[in-house]
């Protein structure tokens, strides 16, 4: 036997090789499969897309609010009794139109990645801070004033937007994150021009998160019509 | 050569059902009828027979006046899918080789 018979009938024997020539089999794997269908299972209703939408927007309102000269807790009340009533309705959604039409399934802590969940949580932490800081009197609200503000508020949507979509397997949300940087960022230039006020916020928010939210009802209404209620 | 293996377990339908159980923690009948394609004979069908195995438990009530029916792969089942997984592994090794 020659050198290069050799070396070929050793090459053959390796398993790289039978990977290579046998790729027919590399087919997904069933428990990623498996993984990817129960993360559908949580948003391919949509809700979660105009929950998303309606906390962006909501968020708006915060400049305005303030603009009302209104004694800050009540502020605060207001703002936050929206972000509670959208949570709840949400909630209350899930639990009327989604489940009846995919089941009930609680997922066991070994389909969800603990990176995924620390990044998710320490994200939200920073969100959580920024908010607020805006709400409170704060350190950080004295600074808001005296720099941009569309880019760090959109990193942190995009950061926290992307997480969820890393979370839940689904890409779609790394797109709303890029959406709402790039709205709050054309925000913040019109209001450079002196043709918005408030930083252009208010308008950006209620824009990319109504954008985002209108993307999760035509999810909602392709849902509703693919599933229906067994009787 | 396949006697050992569990005969509950090795059919494509209860097999499928054991993959999705063993994933969650628990899961209702819609789910599962939905997520296996089944239809609600043919899953009421392989649920009994997993149930009188031991491999999994029922639990059924009632939400909002419709009844709910719960389902959960037990310890015996998450053992028993182990062992079938890890013998079929090892059969599957096997004949990979042959056909190589």
């Amino acid at each position: 036997m020659t050198w290069v018979e050799k070396y070929i009938k050793f090459v053959v024997q390796t398993k790289m090789y039978s990977k290579l020539m046998f790729s027919e089999m590399n087919r997904t794997a069933p428990s990623r499969e498996i993984n990817r269908r129960l993360m559908l299972s949580i948003h391919q209703d949509g809700l979660l897309d105009v929950l998303a939408g309606l906390i962006i927007a909501t968020f708006g309102i915060i400049p305005l609010l303030d603009d009302t000269g209104m004694n800050p807790g009540v502020r605060q009340v207001i703002f936050l009794s929206c972000y509670l009533l959208e949570v709840v309705s949400i909630m209350w959604l899930k639990r009327v139109v989604t489940l009846p039409r995919t089941g009930l399934v609680n997922l066991s802590r070994r389909t969800t990645s603990r990176i995924s969940l620390i990044l998710l949580g320490i994200n939200l932490v920073i969100f959580l801070f920024f908010l607020g800081s805006y709400l409170f009197d704060w350190p950080l609200k004295e600074r808001f004033g005296s720099f941009q503000l569309s880019i760090p508020l959109g990193l942190i949507w995009l950061i926290l937007l992307s997480s969820v979509g890393a979370l839940l397997r689904a890409m779609r949300f790394s797109l709303y994150g890029v959406v709402v940087l790039v709205i709050l960022i054309l925000g913040e230039f019109l209001w450079s021009k002196g043709i918005l006020q408030n930083h252009g916020i208010p308008l950006a928010s209620f824009l990319s998160g109504g954008c985002i939210a209108l993307s999760g009802s035509i999810l909602l209404a392709r849902f509703l019509r693919k599933y229906r209620i067994d009787r | 050569m396949f006697e050992q293996l569990d005969k509950t377990i090795h059919e494509p339908g209860r097999l499928l059902i054991l993959i999705y159980l063993f994933s969650v923690e628990k899961a209702d009948f819609t789910f599962l009828k939905l997520q296996t394609g089944m239809t609600q004979g043919n899953l009421s069908s392989h649920l009994q027979k997993l149930e009188s195995a031991g491999y999994i438990q029922t639990e059924k009530k009632f939400r909002n006046r419709r009844p709910l029916t719960l389902l959960k792969i037990t310890e015996k089942g998450r053992d028993a899918f182990r062992s079938y997984v890890r013998e079929m592994h090892h059969y599957f090794n096997d004949l990979y080789e042959m056909v190589r």
